[in-house]
């Protein structure tokens, strides 16, 4: 938004047009409210608006447009002015990817008010809004998949710090709460490198917005109940930007009891989660400004108690059952054994200087604490001592430089990480991962440039890790030993972008990565509880090699419709991977399978395409395919936990006015999920789960009463109460997935 | 700016490196595993104690396994107990079964035919246990016994408390086979 002063009177004239941010088309039927005076005008064919107001001061405008997102603004008349508004047309055309603009690299966004009205969500469900992205889970636990790569290989990065914790667990879910962050992103490319981190294609962007410019106090409420596992969850938010010190403070507090399948109960599927933060922006000197951020999230998590088993014998006696064992007739809102708590506190604190008008230093510190405790069902009343307890904390410093001229952008750092991960004595367990030390001095390079109708980046990094590991012999007596290791990654990657007419855009990007193997690959041992298999972990894997390419368009081939289609190739040289042993282990226990990690050439190939159709004014239709295969060459296998291809559609009616109410919209979606039949039989304990149909609905619908802006919404997943299991969820031994849930909430924006 | 920058990020992993993390925490062998379980089957006419022994638990190390013989047509009392292993000693934990009755159980089974199994004690719902229990052997043969401990079974399910596992459910503490020979 640009204004510029007129001649001054005392009644003020505002004249002022609005238009497309991607397309610049002026937006016809745009509205534009003064909260204040309760004005509301709308834009004509030219996307022209005009009225008076009596009386110069500050005000609170609304800016909006069927199918865009609400711009809020705080703006001080004094005088005759003329207003410029650039709406995005949020999800209903090319959801937020940008074309025309200075973009380089693909990237989708998750917005605050999608967030908004997935309360009820974690990071992982949230983020599967984006094309292709999915979950792998445990029930209540789920963790990203983006292109196929989750764990170790996917670097998720809070408030642009990567996520430590323990992500080797495929059931330990990040630590970050969507409400607070208002922002998701997926980036693919250059622009990754830049972070800390295993970089392999593609990451994950956890953002605060940016403090708004208004010196009011401004809050947002959100509050939701549900129908399956009644659950329900309130979140606040409190912003401010007073002349010395801007802010904003959150807090959400989320809880739901035993979830539902069709047919039964699914018991202690309960959950919790109690989070904080806080952001504050203070400008010290001209061109200097420091910024804090602190947050804390802290959460327990059930664990369907029917699926804690122990050997083969067991695992397929469940794998029969009609019904979990340990079902129970009643609802319970309690959380028992198996279950996890883990606590994640969060410290960011950024100085930044500007040199000059182009250049800028920044200096960045952050700390992380995660504590994490597992909770087995055992004997002896040691259920509520946990069988594991880590506590890990890790500390980051960065000093940035970066320059920014008319054609090019050029960044360059240092960074510095140190970790720290201890098992806590008192859980009596041999703990599966032993305890280190890591330390990782990184540093970077990215360059953009941009020429005419197209824009080159190139980057560098570069990470030492040096590590120290100290555990116990595997064999009796058990004895005190240490390693240590030293790693040395690169990666290297570059991408390039080109404008082909106003409307369509090609990016092409390709990295090479060399990911060091992670503690857990060298040197976790033992029992995995919930997947019945003993893992053990290899000291002498070779760090992996990665090189990956893509190349994606995006076209608004005219102004109903859009698509836009991404393919990718990986090839993985020493692909890490549990390897099954032939031969069974006999323990105490009974047998158990053995994995060992191991290395081999593996590659996947994919590709997500997704349209959207405006069918008439304010019906659109949106399709999304993603396909995706993964194979294991030397062993001439496929590749296990790969995301089974999925077609996913939505049709959405909205108008911009219902009497009193703004923005009323009904939507129904349908996902179809593939069976995964990409697998042999030998790699699994069961067949994959059959192909399944999801289809939902949500009713949105807002209002606006004097300053306060209402967003009411009701929505039913899995409508039609499918039984389904899904081949990402571990749970798929045990129990059918959830059946219909139904959600009603409020966003109340003040 | 860049020199100060540089010299304090040098300086502060210096400071965390020679601050390392405590060498010592690490656990000697759980608390909750069984590592051995003895059946002690004695009758007027002789005894027999069958030993499974599995020390490293998880690990790599095959178990050591101790069967024998019995005598056809003959009711032994049978008595079992567990240890763990930790600190490089057994410490034993029968008492810890008996003390949570209703929250464990015994199955057993035999590959020789004839060979039944009852169960002579009983938790405080009237449940059985199986710490103690017969073995009745008939006629001569060569097999196994299989004896099973189950955590949380339960125990009101369909043929459970007269000895069959099938709907149990629960977690394995300790599934064994002793070879044994019946003359």
């Amino acid at each position: 938004m640009s204004w510029t002063g007129f001649s001054q009177s005392k009644t003020i004239y505002i004249r002022g047009v609005i238009k497309d941010a991607i397309t610049l088309r002026p937006l016809e039927s745009a509205r534009f409210k003064i909260l204040e005076s309760n004005q509301l005008v709308e834009s004509n064919a030219e996307g022209k608006f005009q009225f008076t107001i009596e009386k110069e001061g500050e005000y609170h405008v609304i800016v909006s447009h069927l199918g865009c997102e609400s711009e809020h603004y705080h703006i001080d008349f004094v005088s005759d002015t003329f207003l410029e508004f650039f709406l995005h047309h949020y999800h209903k055309h090319l959801k937020e990817v940008k074309i025309g603009g200075k973009a380089t690299a693909l990237s989708e966004t998750v917005s605050s008010q999608t967030i908004d009205k997935k309360a009820k969500e974690s990071l992982a469900s949230v983020l599967e809004k984006t094309t292709g992205a999915r979950s792998l889970r445990n029930g209540n636990i789920a963790k990203p998949i983006i292109q196929g790569l989750y764990g170790n290989r996917l670097t998720i990065l809070h408030q642009g710090i990567a996520q430590s914790g323990q992500q080797w667990g495929n059931d330990h879910a990040p630590e970050i709460d969507p409400l607070a962050a208002n922002k998701l992103k997926v980036i693919n490319g250059v622009a990754a490198l830049e972070y800390k981190g295993i970089n392999m294609g593609a990451i994950i962007l956890v953002e605060a917005n940016k403090l708004t410019a208004d010196p009011h106090m401004h809050g947002k409420l959100n509050v939701y109940g549900e129908s399956n596992g009644r659950g329900f969850g309130l979140n606040m938010q409190l912003e401010k930007n007073q002349p010395h010190l801007a802010w904003r403070l959150t807090g959400t507090y989320k809880q739901n009891g035993d979830r539902y399948s069709p047919d039964y109960f699914l018991r202690n599927t309960g959950a919790k989660e109690l989070n904080l933060s806080y952001y504050a922006e203070k400008t010290l000197f001209h061109n200097w400004k420091t910024s804090l951020y602190l947050s804390t999230f802290n959460t327990e998590l059930g664990v369907l108690r029917g699926s804690h088993i122990s050997n083969l014998t067991d695992l397929n006696q469940a794998i029969g059952r009609e019904q979990p064992f340990f079902t129970e007739a009643d609802f319970n809102g309690s959380i028992g054994a198996p279950r996890q708590m883990v606590n994640h506190h969060f410290v960011k604190l950024v100085t930044k200087k500007d040199l000059d008008s182009n250049q800028s230093l920044s200096l960045t510190y952050s700390g992380q604490l995660n504590n994490r405790k597992e909770f087995d069902v055992r004997r002896g009343s040691r259920s509520e001592i946990p069988a594991l307890f880590i506590i890990q904390h890790s500390h980051f410093l960065e000093g940035k430089w970066s320059l920014v001229k008319n054609k090019t952008i050029t960044k360059a750092g240092i960074q510095m990480t140190y970790s720290e991960n201890i098992n806590q004595p008192e859980t009596g367990v041999t703990p599966l991962i032993p305890n280190y030390s890591s330390i990782e001095p990184s540093l970077f390079f990215t360059h953009t440039i941009y020429y005419k109708q197209s824009s080159l980046d190139f980057g560098f990094r570069s990470d030492l890790f040096i590590q120290n590991i100290y555990t116990t012999t595997r064999t009796i007596p058990r004895q005190n030993i240490e390693f240590s290791h030293l790693f040395g990654n690169i990666a290297a990657a570059i991408s390039y972008s080109y404008q082909v007419s106003n409307l369509t855009q090609l990016v092409f990007n390709s990295g090479l990565t060399v990911r060091n193997p992670a503690i857990n690959e060298l040197y976790s041992f033992g029992l995995h509880q919930g997947v019945s298999s003993i893992e053990e972990g290899n000291a002498n894997l070779k760090s992996e090699k990665s090189f990956k390419t893509s190349l994606a368009i995006q076209s608004r081939v005219k102004e109903a419709f859009s698509w836009q289609a991404q393919a990718y190739f990986h090839n993985l040289n020493d692909f890490i991977y549990l390897k099954p042993q032939s031969e069974t282990r006999l323990t105490i226990r009974g047998a158990y399978p053995v994995f060992v990690y191991e290395q081999n050439h593996v590659q996947m190939y994919g590709l997500d395409i997704s349209t959207r159709y405006k069918i008439a004014e304010g019906i659109d239709y949106s399709l999304e395919y993603n396909y995706l295969r993964g194979n294991n060459l030397k062993e001439n296998l496929p590749l296990v936990f790969v995301p089974a291809n999925r077609l996913r559609s939505e049709l959405e009616y909205s108008k911009s006015k219902l009497g009193n109410w703004e923005n009323p919209s009904i939507s129904i979606t349908g996902s179809h999920i593939f069976k995964q039949n990409h697998l042999n039989p030998a790699q699994d304990f069961m067949p994959a789960p059959d192909a399944y149909i999801l289809l939902g609905t949500k009713i949105s619908i807002e209002k606006q009463i004097q300053k306060k802006r209402l967003n009411l919404y009701l929505q039913v997943d899995n409508f039609l109460n499918t039984r389904y299991r899904d081949y990402l969820n571990r749970l798929r031994y045990f129990a059918n997935e959830q059946g219909r849930n139904i959600v009603l909430g409020l966003v109340m924006n003040y | 700016m860049k020199k100060l920058i540089i010299s304090s990020i040098v300086a502060i992993s210096i400071l965390l490196f020679t601050n390392s993390c405590k060498k010592d925490d690490h656990n000697h062998g759980d608390h909750d595993s069984i590592n051995k379980v003895t059946m002690e089957l004695t009758s007027a006419s002789g005894n027999l104690t069958l030993i499974f022994e599995d020390k490293d638990g998880d690990g790599g190390m095959a178990p050591t396994i101790f069967g024998g013989s019995l005598k056809g047509n003959k009711t032994y009392t049978g008595v079992i107990r567990l240890y763990t292993y930790h600190d490089n000693q057994y410490e034993e934990k029968t008492s810890e079964i008996l003390s949570e009755g209703t929250k464990h159980q015994f199955f057993f089974s035999s590959t020789v035919e004839g060979i039944s199994f009852n169960y002579t004690d009983k938790d405080s719902t009237n449940n059985p246990i199986g710490l103690s229990s017969t073995v009745k052997t008939v006629g001569s043969g060569t097999g196994v016994i299989k004896v099973i401990l189950k955590h949380e079974p339960n125990k009101s399910a369909a043929g459970v408390a007269g000895g069959d596992a099938t709907n149990a459910g629960g977690e394995t503490d300790a599934e064994m086979e002793f070879p044994i020979t019946v003359i």
